[in-house]
This record gives C-alpha cells, structure tokens and sequence, in this order.
C-alpha cells in the first residue's frame, strides 16, 4: 500500500511539473486519450544541482479525432524546455515506436536551447534524436506546433517536419534571437526575428493558428485528405458533374481553388511565396496535392515551396495536379544569383519520383521554364489541358513583341497584343500534341475527376 | 358553221330521234355548271356559318372557364409544393439550354 501511495506521489510531483504542457496536450488530442511513455524519465541536472521531474519534455501516444498519432511536448516549464541527453532518449523512444507502428508523430515545440551543463553529451542526444525525426520523413507524417520560444537545435524538429503550425506567442530561431538581433547591429524584438511574419522566406510556416483547437482541427482535416490515413477515393457527397460557369468570365486562383475542390476538404499550406499556393484537397473524393501559381515569377524561395510539396506528394503517393499562371524564372541579379536554378532542378528530380496521376491545367499562361517545367508534356504530365482563354508561349507577350517585332513603331501594348494573338493561344501547343484538350474553364472539375479516375495508383 | 346549229335527226330502230343542237348542249352544259356553283357556294356558306357558331360557342366557354379560374386563382395562393414544381420545371427547361460539358463523369470500378 505504501508503494502505492509513493506512487501517487511521484506520479503527482511529474504531473505537477508539466500542468501546462499536459493542457497543450489535452487540447490537440482526443478527451483522456493520452497515454504517456517514459513517464519516470528523467535525469539529476548535475549543473542545475536538481532533480527535473519529467525532463524538459512529455511524450507518448493518443488520438485525435480517433487517428493515432505519437507526441513530443517539450515542456517549458521545466528548466526552459532545456533538452538534455535523458530528453532526447525518452524522444527517440517515441519515435522509435511510431517508425515501428507507422505512426504520425506531433511535435509541440518550447525550448530555450539545451541544458549546456552536459556539454557535447547533449549533442549526442541531440545527433540520436534529429537523425531518428529525417529517418522518419517520408515514411510518417511530422506536425510541429511552435507552441512558444524554440530556439537553437530544437527549431530543426520544425524543418524536420511535414507541417509546421505558428501560434500567436510562437518563436522559431536557429540561435537565440538576442544574439541574432545583436550580430545583426540591430534591437529587434523576438517576433521581428523569429515569429511567423519575419520567416517569410523559410517556408517553414505551414500555418499560423490562434488556438490549439484550430491546430487539431487543421490537423484532423489533413488526416482525413492523406491516403496514409484515409482512403485514397472516398465518397464525400461531392458532385462529380458540378460545373462553375463563373470560372469562363473570371477566373482567378481563389475561384478556380473554390470551384475545384470539394467543399471544407482542402487545405491551403505554406505562408512563404504566396504567389505559389500549395493545397492539399480532394476533387470529387480523391486526394490531390495540388500547386495553383498565381501570377507567379519564378525564384528560389517560390520553387522551393513547390519542390518540398511535391516531394511530400511522392511520399504519400498522391496524385499531382499544376495549375499554372506562371512565367519563367524572375530576371534580377538577386535571383540570378541565388539557389534557383538548383531549386529547379530539384523540382524535377522530386517530380520524376511522383508515381501518380501527374495533369496540368494551364488556367492563364504558362510562359518559358514555367511551361517547361509546370506544363509541359514532356516532363512527364500525364495530361495536359489548357483553357481556351490561356497563353502558352515562349515569352511573354511584352518581351516576346520586343523581340518580334524589333524596330516596328507601334504602341508597345498593341504589338503586344498581336504577339499573343500570334503565338500564345494555346491551340498551336494542342496542334503539336502537347495540350491534351483545350476546354471551357466551367468545365475543368468535370476533366479532372474523370483523369484523375483513370489515372489513380 | 351555220349547218352546226341545225337540227339532226337520227333514225334507230325505224324510230325517229331528235339529236340536240350544240347550242342547247352549251345551254346545258351552262346550267349544269351553274347549278354545281350554287351548290358549291351554299356548302360554303354554311360551313363557314357552321365554323362561325361554334367558334362563339367555345370562345363563350372559355371566357367563363378562365374566369372560373382566375376567380380560383385569386382567392387560393399556390401550394408551396406547386410553386416548387413550377420553378423546378422552368430551371430544368433553361438547364436544357446551359452549355453542357461533353461527358457524364461517373464513378468507375479500380482494376
């Protein structure tokens, strides 16, 4: 009876030690699902000179909306969240199991940096546990909640991660945003250096949330669209023959997104490069991952967007679906210099790995590399359509006429004009056979789901 | 021309048969056409008298029929039921006359 007692009191004192963190955990998951793992784990802090009662960290498994999935809550209110070698132990067991049971695994992130006592040891720890997270990329969902301050090696958990969701109070840095901000000759706040506006270029923001709730509701959908936990055709009730005809008067990203995919089933991921929007969905109940460009230039922070999407979309095996308004690559020194061409290059690579459908719809042009490499037959799209009101060519139309018509004098927007006319309607590209078929706009879900239909793996 | 006008006489069997003159056979033949005319004209008329009654007739009975109805109209609003109907109908008319996509897509049976 006294061990039982001794018991509750121990099992009290680590509950104690991460009431808050259990709450995080309470919201994401399912009522009383929680079940922890390494609930005793934790190590005497030599440089602290104190025992932490549960480590900087509480894992375990649960279910959200009665998917499983695996959890890794640092817990701030432990020595900061610091991660130390019995920590990263007790994570690598957790992830260790959830590569056995194939498993998604939910990171909630909060750490100030490691406990700098145990020195290189924690470094180890740190090597174990990271390399266990890129082991399971690809092969298990990864979802990161920035839940507060993570700064140092814990923020690599959020690369490492599939899907990273910024709360209001989150802060990612790779060190600490006082040291940034001061090498930086400047007095930043935290947020201007880590918070989800300032990582606009890192696409490291899936998303930004108000509440846990919305975390786990977005979570749950994305659940519910991957064939990793669902299936791959599901019937959702959606319309197979639902036709939008205000898509042949106007057709812009958001209403061709809406017009597209069912309804409340996608998800639109990814803050950085807005002019590339990347969503997860189904179309008439199939799951789709989906690239809509939106008047995009193309540049390295926009192709590595898409080259990290459609890389998911290979490992989870889903079909491949372009929607392109996109020209080539941006002409500016900065881009010029950057990792673009290689970012394009990547693309290619991650696109040949896809075993899926693979379709493109040129919706508004597709001009130069943004045709090669989002709309062009020969890069291995399954089938290729284009609306009759699209522009396919090789340069757009302003430079093209520059080049056309070199020496004419003529209002610029009139050659313009005669250079589209001339050479960008889509119907020369579908003469050719690089165009599948040249359709009304009202008509595109109708296309894609019977292509989609045939071509699913 | 004038021995045309002349009477002749045919003998048959030993009796004596008075042939007709052109001129009376044009009088008959006249008259005959006349009297068909008539006959013509005054079936014309009475259908067309025929026609004329009947047509008031039913023009009477339909404008008390569709007062009848109008009378009926205004004092029972239309069923919502009926007013659904009516405008499913009518959409289902124009929706015959909305571009149509080529083909029916289905769910079709994985392999």
């Amino acid at each position: 009876m006294d061990k039982i007692t001794l018991l509750q009191s121990r099992r009290a004192a680590v509950i104690a030690a991460g009431s808050e963190i259990r709450r995080s955990v309470a919201a994401l998951t399912d009522a009383d699902s929680f079940v922890e793992l390494s609930g005793f784990s934790y190590s005497k802090n030599e440089f602290y000179d104190a025992g932490a009662e549960g480590e900087g960290v509480v894992t375990g498994f649960a279910s959200m909306d009665g998917y499983p999935v695996y959890i890794v809550a640092q817990n701030p209110a432990v020595l900061s969240g610091g991660v130390s070698r019995a920590n990263c132990e007790k994570i690598l067991r957790c992830l260790t199991l959830a590569e056995k049971n194939s498993t998604p695994v939910v990171y909630i992130l909060g750490s100030l940096g490691v406990q700098i006592g145990e020195g290189v040891t924690v470094l180890e720890g740190l090597a174990g546990v990271l390399s266990k997270a890129s082991r399971l990329h690809g092969v298990v969902p990864q979802f990161a909640v920035v839940a507060g301050e993570v700064y140092g090696q814990s923020a690599l958990f959020a690369a490492a991660a599939d899907f990273t969701f910024f709360m209001k109070e989150g802060v990612l840095a790779a060190n600490s945003p006082l040291v940034i901000s001061a090498k930086s000759g400047k007095n930043l706040p935290k947020e201007k250096v880590g918070g989800a506006g300032a990582l606009g270029k890192t696409n490291l923001v899936s998303f930004e949330e108000e509440s846990l709730s919305a975390v786990r509701e977005k979570i749950v959908k994305i659940f519910d669209i991957l064939p990793f936990c669902n299936a791959a055709v599901v019937e959702n009730g959606a319309d197979l023959n639902a036709s939008a005809p205000a898509l042949n008067e106007n057709c812009t990203a958001d209403a061709l997104i809406d017009a597209v995919f069912d309804e409340n089933s996608y998800v639109e991921l990814g803050k950085s490069a807005p002019e590339v929007r990347c969503v997860l969905g189904r179309i008439g109940g199939i799951s789709v991952a989906a690239v809509v460009f939106d008047g995009a230039e193309l540049n390295e922070v926009n192709l590595a967007k898409v080259c990290e999407f459609v890389e998911f979309a290979g490992y989870y095996g889903l079909p491949f679906v372009s929607f392109a308004d996109t020209l080539g690559l941006k002409a500016d020194l900065c881009t010029n210099d950057s990792l673009a061409l290689k970012a394009a290059f990547k693309y290619m690579e991650k696109f040949e790995l896809l075993e899926n459908a693979k379709i493109s719809v040129v919706y508004k042009k597709a001009v130069g590399l943004g045709y090669t490499l989002f709309a062009a037959k020969s890069q291995g799209f399954d089938y290729v359509y284009a609306f009759a009101n699209a522009k396919i060519a090789l340069f757009d139309d302003a430079q093209g006429a520059e080049i056309e018509f070199a020496g004419q004098k003529a209002d610029s927007a009139k050659l313009a004009q005669k250079y589209a006319d001339e050479n960008a309607d889509p119907i020369n590209a579908a003469k050719n056979g690089y165009v599948d078929n040249i359709i009304e706009p009202q008509f595109v879900r109708q296309y894609l789901i019977a292509s989609l239909q045939m071509l699913l793996k | 021309m004038s021995h045309m006008l002349l009477e002749t006489v045919t003998i048959i069997g030993g009796e004596r048969v008075t042939d007709l003159t052109i001129a009376e056979g044009l009088i008959y033949a006249l008259l005959g056409f006349i009297v068909t005319f008539i006959g013509i004209v005054v079936l014309i008329a009475l259908l067309w008298a025929v026609g004329k009654i009947m047509g008031a007739v039913r023009t009477k009975r339909s404008e008390k029929k569709t007062a009848e109805k109008a009378e009926t109209a205004s004092e029972e609003e239309l069923s919502p039921e009926i007013k659904a109907a009516l405008i499913a109908a009518i959409a289902a008319y124009y929706e015959g006359e909305k571009p149509q996509c080529e083909f029916k897509v289905k769910r079709i049976k994985r392999l």
